[in-house]
């Protein structure tokens, strides 16, 4: 890592922060502990995340297509990983799907119809910053435009915190992160 | 713009949000008024700017630059032009910087030499969503860790705000004295 985690004690603060995680995410990730380094950049980044609302204007399998796309282009494995881990299999997503967020593109035959729509919104915003006019009147079809603003909201935090991993050099957490799928020969 | 913003009066919630903005950022700014359509969101997004911490890890000079250019890559003329109108004169911009956090590039003569690294830093984050090795030798030593780490959220919050303001296409405020340059 470029930059040293803080290690435990942590800040009151920080703590209750880290208390309030799920079980599962403990012990905290280095993506966590890094930015503890000042408190107010983690409490504000972890603050500023609208993946977990409840209610949600997305559905899990929703969020994840898009956050696996984001952070695949991105070329991110940490955040990749992790999202593989805890949510694909209540997202519904399969093995193939999994592999074609990294290695496939919108138009691949693996993904459901609604998925090709976020798989598009994460390229173009990834190519271009921006959404083209056919993008638009296909997401306003699909989604509302609350769904549409929270989308937009995640496909911006997880690039940041695709940009914190990769620029950090963040190695992949244990047991929980795992590399990209090699690229398969074609058949 | 492709989605209405709120229009007052607002609901308790969403004005209390906007009375905690500065008054000179009253009334509000129509990002900050479409993203009220979900309290939360706003909320969440105002939470992720560590622009204006106090203290921060970063000179206002810093700062600007940086954010020029961040909003200036993404072609994001709502931010851009409200820090060049809030921001350029404190932080001392010439007018042929100004014109280069758009279009220029991290080599123009117009920068000081303490600039061109945030322009660079600003680029490869655009462009490739991490650091090189060269770059990342020129930043530590001569930027805290914690200064580093301030600029990758910025970066990341402003890429953000500009997904925002140029997906749903929010026109430029109309109180801004500079347009955005011309190419």
């Amino acid at each position: 890592m470029r930059i040293a985690p803080v290690n435990a004690p942590f800040s009151p603060n920080v703590q209750a922060l880290f208390d309030r995680l799920p079980a599962s995410w403990s012990p905290p990730f280095k993506l966590f502990t890094v930015l503890a380094r000042d408190e107010r950049l983690l409490l504000r980044f972890t603050g500023s995340a609208v993946s977990y609302l409840e209610p949600s204007h997305v559905t899990v399998r929703q969020r994840e297509v898009l956050l696996l796309r984001v952070t695949a282009r991105c070329r991110c494995a940490y955040e990749w990983g992790m999202r593989v881990h805890y949510f694909a299999e209540q997202a519904g997503l399969s093995d193939a799907e999994v592999y074609v967020s990294v290695h496939g593109d919108a138009d691949d035959a693996n993904w459901q119809p609604d998925d090709k729509l976020l798989v598009r919104l994460a390229d173009e915003l990834h190519d271009t910053v921006s959404i083209s006019d056919e993008l638009w009147t296909d997401l306003r079809t699909a989604f509302s435009e609350e769904a549409v603003i929270q989308l937009l909201m995640m496909a911006g935090y997880y690039r940041t915190v695709a940009t914190i991993a990769n620029a950090l050099r963040l190695p992949l957490e244990p047991q929980v992160g795992r590399p990209f799928p090699p690229k398969a020969r074609p058949a | 713009m492709r989605i209405d913003p709120l229009t007052p009066p607002y609901s308790q919630e969403v004005q209390a949000q906007f009375d905690q903005l500065p008054p000179s950022w009253q009334p509000p700014f129509a990002h900050f008024t479409v993203l009220a359509r979900d309290p939360r969101l706003l909320r969440a997004y105002r939470l992720g700017s560590v622009a204006y911490l106090e203290p921060s890890h970063l000179s206002i000079r810093q700062r600007e630059v940086f954010l020029l250019r961040v909003t200036g890559r993404c072609r994001n003329a709502f931010e851009w032009c409200l820090r060049a109108h809030y921001f350029a004169d404190d932080a001392g911009m010439t007018e042929p910087q100004l014109s280069a956090s758009v279009y220029g590039s991290a080599d123009d003569a117009c920068w000081q030499t303490n600039d061109r690294m945030l322009i660079r830093l600003a680029d490869e984050l655009h462009d490739t969503a991490t650091i090189s090795d060269a770059l990342w030798a020129e930043l530590d030593g001569r930027l805290s860790d914690e200064a580093i780490l301030q600029l990758i959220l910025l970066a990341g919050h402003y890429r953000t705000n500009a997904y925002v303001s140029i997906g749903l296409q929010v026109p430029v405020d109309p109180r801004v004295k500079r347009p955005f340059p011309a190419p």
